[in-house]
């Protein structure tokens, strides 16, 4: 028997070994290890550790200070959630709400000042520290105070809201010469335009849709952003069989889609249904008779006339002017001043002759001033009541080119300044914008120096609740990390930089840290022994009588809990002004609609197709929000993309337009490239545009509010035709 | 196909689609509770990963006055032939016996997508980039959710972090292991019109036993015999034969999503 090794046996002993390994567990297990290996590699993130606690404090992104239940691991938090709120009712966040905890890192976050300077490369910066800043922007303003001929100084409050525009107020009266600039539109204009048909002097009012019953929404974001939504989304939570929602929309909004009934309007009409709504009410004599009599105006013929107002827009002649078929606006005037408490609401954006023919139809079914409906509130107690302060001045009221130095607050979260408008109030040359925000300008933000201040979350902020609540109410937004980063707040820069530059005339204030003006706060609250404390640790809600002191009221909201107002037996015998408190308000409104009335809404048969303005991903694009919202506005259809002109397949054909297809679109003032997607929700004759599109083809720049919601407004219509692009 | 009965003490989800206002608080509410990271630049509504996608479904001017909805799609927790666990060669994809919740093992995936490619309701997702957060964001994640690498295959589990939580506190309170446990998944206490409900039929956790069962509760594809977990609601008819593949869309780009 031979033993020799054959190259065949060495062959067949390697075939077999590696056919072997094969059929053992080995290669499977390596598999398996390669597999969790890989797991594990050094960049994915290693998860924090520790004792898992909750902390309540408020949210303030937004002017609704939603109550937040915050998860936290080693001191910090790593989710949001809603906690229940007594004041509004809800007990949820938005979707922006809920990823607040990531703004502290936003990717745009800066830690420094900087100092951007115009080079023929385009925009250099340069870091330097905030004293350095402070002393810059200190010598500026020394100068504007010793030579005033070379420009104005101005602060400009991109949301003016509660305790700390008040300080900035007050403490601006204190320096020569200083504005305090406003938004042209911000929150609670809808509200407020209410003070302006009512005769209740100190009464600010609510919306309480406890017992509402028929909402009529003219173009309202009824369940997304903030504003009204929360109030609308309790309701639709908690009864939603008895509240009937008729959404008016140019476009198949997420509220049009889930109301009950959607009514698909041409854009830049809703006033002559508003107005159509009232004659049918009106002539049917549908309307209240409590309220008709409180209207002092409803039957006056000086001067001007109510019912010659209205008697222009009979049903037939509205359904002409706005595509809804005459019959539906019949059946839903009848819907609207039967199915009560009945109330109409409109954006605080929408041109004012629109809000203020939904107030006449508020006002004429009952709703004004009705528990269930539009209440009186009281303001919040304030600690400064007598204290001078300087007044607002509008944006658009500010001298163009008079501004030699600026410093805009851009600690709201909803940022949606209109920059060329802010552009055109400078002077040409030597002009300084400071911006005070946590976060690196955006493109097209063109500033001279950034000063950062906290992040939402890291300090201490008074929380008022918004203005559409019916009732007032208070919290605390306590900082979730206990050691937060250097920092501070717009006023406390502004303090600063005014002490540097010797411009201040009285040293009020300037001493005050955040936590001495929330207790100042706090005591004018206590002081007054209204309303009642919400605890979300234990549910519980107390008096505020039954507390000991204003110290441990204090400690008490410091710890997450909410104060909100008692309710005030409403009036209903104050007088009601369908036109208008004042003759000029009355002029103003009848102007309006009688200019609507003659000019219409003509199209150009050069340009055939009307746009319809939508918010896309606006949040996301000027605003800044956590980057976990790319779920939605990347990741997802879910929101109108900002490079697609949507059509209705008919209209794309008659244009000879087909789906994906790269198309120009003209007006007369502009042209804008876009993407063909075709839908069926698009009102034929109409393209939907997003916001960002619409620079380059509007004549004035379209207003955006309540970012999240996504709504647009523009300031007339525009008409566009589209062609084919060339490849 | 037979159908059989989901066992009372498994858990469903009810997702009432005449509640949904799109609003998308599930989705982002779902991603920071599984540690999913933010859209990779390049990341699409087709390569991203959004464990809970919500998307628009159009009438095609069919409806019954209600011209579309949204629709939250979560995965579908298939009950029988549950097609991912068929195809995965790894056995990545278990289904729990006990919960019924279908489980992906990421440390097993291989990430050759078969289960993807079965998956009827496009409930899956692959991790076509390494997960990444902004500097300093890492820190505020989920320690009770691994972050999953690039090349693997994840989805919806109904919060499996939540359920593990939730375990472990009834066990420190004598609950016997077999006996369900009460627990909510983010999506679930994020919606704000609670249009989500989720629960056992057995426990009857926010009234799911009885939503169910009701006239308007319907499922999606069930001609596939999948049985899934997830039973939607509506009134309108055209949703519930939308759903059910027995109406078809007018044009192609009526489904949003």
């Amino acid at each position: 028997m031979s033993s020799a090794l054959s190259r065949r046996n060495i062959l067949k002993l390697a075939g077999g070994s590696a056919l072997g390994f094969l059929l053992s567990p080995m290669p499977w297990k390596m598999l398996d290890d390669i597999s969790i290996w890989t797991q594990n590699w050094s960049w994915i993130p290693k998860l924090r550790r520790g004792p898992v606690t909750h902390k309540y404090t408020s949210c303030t992104l937004c002017p609704n200070a939603c109550r937040v239940n915050a998860r936290m691991i080693s001191e910090t938090p790593v989710s949001l959630w809603g906690a229940p709120d007594p004041c509004v009712g809800h007990s949820y966040l938005c979707s922006v709400g809920l990823a607040g905890h990531h703004l502290a890192y936003h990717p745009s976050r800066v830690r420094n000042a900087h100092r951007f300077t115009a080079t023929e490369n385009g925009i250099s910066s340069e870091q330097l520290s905030v004293e350095d800043a402070i002393a810059h922007i200190a010598k500026i303003l020394h100068n504007i105070h010793v030579r005033p001929e070379e420009g104005e100084f101005a602060l400009f409050d991109c949301r003016p809201h509660g305790m700390v525009s008040d300080i900035q107020q007050i403490f601006l009266s204190h320096v020569l010469g200083a504005r305090y600039i406003v938004p042209d539109h911000h929150e609670g204009r809808f509200m407020r335009a209410l003070m302006e048909m009512t005769e209740d002097p100190g009464q600010s009012y609510g919306l309480d849709f406890s017992r509402t019953r028929t909402l009529l929404s003219f173009g309202v974001s009824l369940f997304e952003g903030w504003g009204i939504s929360p109030l609308v989304v309790e309701q639709f939570r908690s009864r939603r069989e008895e509240f009937n929602i008729i959404q008016i929309d140019h476009h198949q909004s997420s509220s049009s889609i889930v109301a009950d009934t959607h009514i698909a309007i041409k854009p830049g009409t809703e006033m002559a249904l508003a107005l159509g709504l009232a004659h049918v009410i009106v002539g049917e004599r549908l309307y209240d008779p409590a309220s008709a009599a409180r209207a002092v105006d409803l039957k006056r013929n000086k001067p001007f006339s109510f019912m010659d107002l209205t008697r222009r827009f009979p049903p037939g002649r509205v359904a002409s002017v706005t595509g809804i078929p005459e019959d539906v606006i019949v059946r839903t005037a009848r819907e609207f001043a039967s199915n009560r408490p009945a109330t109409a609401i409109a954006d605080d954006f929408a041109p004012a002759e629109l809000i203020h023919s939904v107030w006449i139809l508020n006002h004429l079914v009952g709703a004004t001033g009705k528990n269930g409906s539009v209440v009186q509130k009281r303001p919040l107690p304030q600690p400064w009541k007598g204290a001078h302060r300087t007044p607002p001045t509008r944006l658009r009221n500010v001298p163009d080119h008079s501004l030699r130095l600026l410093m805009i607050d851009a600690s709201a979260a909803d940022t949606t300044v209109s920059w060329p408008d802010l552009r055109r109030k400078m002077r040409a040359e030597n002009a300084t914008i400071v911006l005070c925000s946590p976060y690196r300008p955006k493109r097209g933000e063109s500033v001279d120096y950034l000063i950062p201040i906290h992040a939402p979350y890291e300090t201490v902020r008074a929380n008022p609740s918004g203005e559409y609540v019916a009732t007032s109410a208070f919290q605390i937004s306590t900082p979730l990390w206990s050691k937060s980063e250097e920092g501070c707040e717009t006023w406390q820069i502004l303090q600063r930089v005014v002490s540097a530059s010797d411009a201040m005339t009285k040293e009020e204030f300037a001493q005050l840290e955040p936590e001495e003006l929330l207790r100042l706060q706090c005591d004018a609250i206590f002081n007054s022994k209204r309303g009642t404390i919400h605890h979300p640790n234990n549910d519980e809600t107390i008096p505020l009588g039954s507390v000991l002191s204003s110290g441990d009221f204090y400690a008490t909201l410091m710890e997450g809990a909410a104060w909100s107002d008692d309710g005030v037996a409403t009036s209903t015998n104050g007088r009601l002004f369908l036109m208008g408190k004042s003759t000029s308000s009355a002029q103003r409104f009848a102007e309006s609609v009688l200019a609507f009335d003659n000019a219409g809404i003509d199209s150009n048969p050069s340009f055939p197709l009307l746009v319809v303005p939508v918010g896309e991903d606006v949040a996301a694009r000027f605003g800044h929000v956590s980057p976990i919202l790319s779920k939605i506005y990347q990741e997802s259809d879910l929101k109108p993309r900002s490079r697609f002109a949507y059509l209705h397949h008919e209209t794309a054909r008659r244009f000879k337009l087909a789906a994906e297809q790269r198309v120009i679109i003209h007006s007369p003032h502009g042209a804008t490239e876009a993407i063909v997607r075709c839908d069926s929700s698009v009102r034929p004759d109409t393209v939907q545009l997003s916001v960002s599109q619409l620079d380059a083809i509007s004549p004035t720049r379209p207003r955006i509010i309540n970012s999240y919601g996504g709504r647009v407004y523009t300031d007339q219509p525009i008409f566009v035709r589209i062609e084919r692009a060339r490849s | 196909m037979k159908s059989i009965e989901i066992s009372p003490s498994q858990y469903v989800m009810v997702i009432d689609a005449d509640r949904c206002t799109g609003c998308g608080a599930c989705m982002v509410a779902c991603a920071i509770e599984n540690n999913v990271a933010p859209a990779h630049p390049d990341a699409t509504d087709r390569t991203g990963v959004t464990w809970m996608k919500v998307v628009k479904v159009s009438s095609g001017n069919n409806g019954d006055g209600k011209p579309a909805c949204y629709l939250p799609l979560p995965c579908q927790q298939c009950a029988a032939e549950t097609p991912c666990v068929t195809v995965c060669p790894q056995n990545a994809v278990e289904v729990d016996q006990q919960t019924g919740i279908v489980f992906q093992m990421s440390q097993r995936c291989l990430g050759c997508r078969y289960c993807m490619a079965a998956c009827p309701y496009h409930a899956r997702y692959f991790n076509w980039w390494d997960p990444e957060w902004p500097e300093g964001m890492e820190q505020t994640l989920n320690p009770d959710v691994a972050p999953r690498m690039r090349g693997v295959v994840e989805k919806c589990n109904f919060c499996h972090g939540r359920y593990q939580a939730a375990r472990a506190s009834a066990a420190e309170h004598g609950q016997a292991s077999s006996d369900p446990v009460t627990y909510e998944p983010a999506c679930a206490q994020a919606c704000p019109t609670r249009a989500i409900k989720f629960g056992t039929p057995a426990n009857n956790e926010q009234g799911v036993g009885d939503l169910v069962h009701s006239s308007s509760a319907f499922r999606l594809l069930p001609r596939l015999g999948t049985e899934p977990r997830v039973y939607y609601l509506s009134k309108h008819k055209w949703i519930r034969q939308m759903a059910q593949m027995e109406k078809e869309t007018s044009t192609g780009e009526e489904v949003h999503g």
